[in-house]
């Protein structure tokens, strides 16, 4: 069964970067523009895994990833972070709200598909 | 107002249109305005507050001057990376572009096809393809030549077997001649007999009679086995060149069906080949326009390059402007600075004002 990964990034080219990438790997992509538009794509689809962002509009990625880990159905759900944030206070946070990873934009496409193979394999 | 050669002057916004009245002096109209120390006094204040202000915003310009150069540190660096970025992908391109026309030549080189699709060398596909076709045709006419002469080995053993069959007749022919002769050895006997001792001759010339016919006839007999051996060995020959010939026969013609099949697949796939060549070409033209796009496209980079480094020029001659007003140099970093570099959320940024590396792409796990 092909697995399905939530993208969620306030800029539409990185998101489809990221989808061009995932797809060319047999993923099936699903696209948030921010954290509220992405609570209510996962409320309407099964989700294996989840990349955001850190700095977005409405709602951020700190407040996403604290929603998603309240829900039932994804409070396990492997969640990687991707952003240009790397300080060591960031990922103490990002780590606190929920996440499993962290990726320091930018990604390379190779590299990508294999962190998500490894958070599927964990 | 400030003091010190480059401290700004101030001056009062009206100016004075009147000599100052005399100790004592009261206006005109019968308003007072106080008298002469207490306007002094007023304007002194009115000098100290101003005097005041324009201290406030040395302290502001001395505060926030320093932002400038890091602001200008940090576009410049943008810039840098952008032109880095917009290089590597025009590289990137030119690449698929070349690796898609290369690609395509060789498929080319190797059907064996020039750029109007006509073969152009034998040690390619298709040249390979042709000497292939010519060496089964080959190989079926030969097949077809060794059915033949099976063929004629049989007509030549049915005609031994006809031989045969004559000498058979002879044969007989013979025997009966023999069965004749007898006959008149009987009958030279007979009238040897008749006649007594004169004709004792008669009976000398039937004993003689007697025994060539024997002799004859034992020939006869050897003849007869012989061509019957021979006409057994003809008749199996011929039996076992008949199935042979039947089973070539339907050999070549199961071998010919399958040598055309397997030359209409040929000429099929290389018709496929040559069709999936041009719609390759095709396809690389319409990338190449595609490439030419992008690299159009990203071209933007160069007028945002030339836009951003107005801004730098405009941003380093607002510190030259500021600097002489900025007072002396703090000690340790403005706080206007540190707000600055509060606000940072990437790696390069503070990379840039820490010299620190910073890995992108990497997995850490939490």
């Amino acid at each position: 069964m092909t697995k399905s990964i939530l993208v969620v990034d306030d800029s539409a080219s990185l998101r489809q970067m990221l989808a061009f990438t995932l797809e060319e790997a047999g993923f099936s992509v699903i696209q948030g523009e921010n954290g509220k538009d992405a609570l209510g794509k996962l409320g309407s689809q099964r989700v294996d895994l989840i990349i955001t962002d850190l700095n977005m509009p409405v709602m951020d990625g700190i407040s996403f990833i604290k929603s998603v880990r309240t829900r039932a159905e994804s409070k396990f759900t492997p969640i990687l972070m991707l952003t240009t944030e790397s300080t060591a206070d960031k990922k103490a946070e990002g780590k606190a709200a929920g996440a499993t990873a962290w990726i320091v934009k930018p990604f390379d496409p190779v590299k990508l598909v294999q962190a998500v193979d490894r958070l599927f394999l964990k | 107002m400030f003091g010190g050669e480059n401290r700004l002057t101030f001056r009062s916004h009206r100016p004075l249109k009147r000599k100052p009245a005399p100790f004592g002096h009261f206006h005109k109209r019968g308003v007072s305005i106080g008298s002469r120390p207490a306007k002094r006094c007023a304007d002194l204040q009115t000098m100290n507050t101003a005097d005041a202000r324009v201290t406030g915003l040395e302290e502001v310009v001395a505060e926030r001057a320093p932002i400038l150069p890091a602001l200008c540190s940090q576009l410049r660096e943008t810039t840098q990376q952008m032109d880095e970025s917009v290089q590597g992908i025009c590289a990137n391109f030119v690449g698929i572009s070349r690796r898609t026309k290369e690609g395509a030549v060789r498929t080319a080189r190797f059907l064996g096809t020039d750029e109007t699709g006509h073969s152009s060398s034998a040690s390619n596909l298709a040249g390979l393809v042709e000497r292939s076709k010519r060496t089964l045709q080959t190989l079926l006419e030969r097949a077809a030549k060794t059915s033949e002469q099976s063929t004629e080995a049989v007509r030549r053993l049915d005609s031994v077997a006809a031989c045969s069959n004559q000498i058979n007749t002879a044969l007989a022919q013979l025997t009966d001649m023999a069965i004749g002769n007898k006959l008149v050895a009987i009958n030279a006997r007979i009238e040897a007999a008749r006649l007594g001792a004169q004709a004792s001759g008669f009976n000398v010339v039937a004993d003689e009679i007697l025994a060539q016919t024997r002799l004859s006839t034992s020939i006869v007999e050897t003849v007869r086995g012989l061509t019957n051996e021979l006409n057994q060995a003809a008749a199996t020959s011929i039996a076992i060149l008949q199935s042979t010939v039947k089973e070539d026969h339907k050999a070549l013609a199961q071998s010919r069906r399958e040598v055309e099949e397997a030359l209409e697949q040929f000429g099929a796939t290389m018709d496929a080949m040559r069709s999936f060549l041009d719609e390759s070409s095709h396809e690389g033209e319409k990338l190449s326009a595609d490439l030419d796009l992008a690299i159009r496209g990203l071209q933007f980079h160069d007028r945002t390059n030339q836009r951003i480094e107005h801004v730098i020029e405009a941003l380093e001659d607002m510190q030259s402007a500021l600097h002489p007003y900025a007072g002396q140099q703090r000690n340790g970093e403005s706080e206007a600075l540190k707000q600055m570099r509060s606000r940072y959320t990437m790696a390069e940024e503070h990379s840039l004002e820490h010299g620190a590396e910073v890995v992108a792409g990497e997995m850490e796990f939490l």
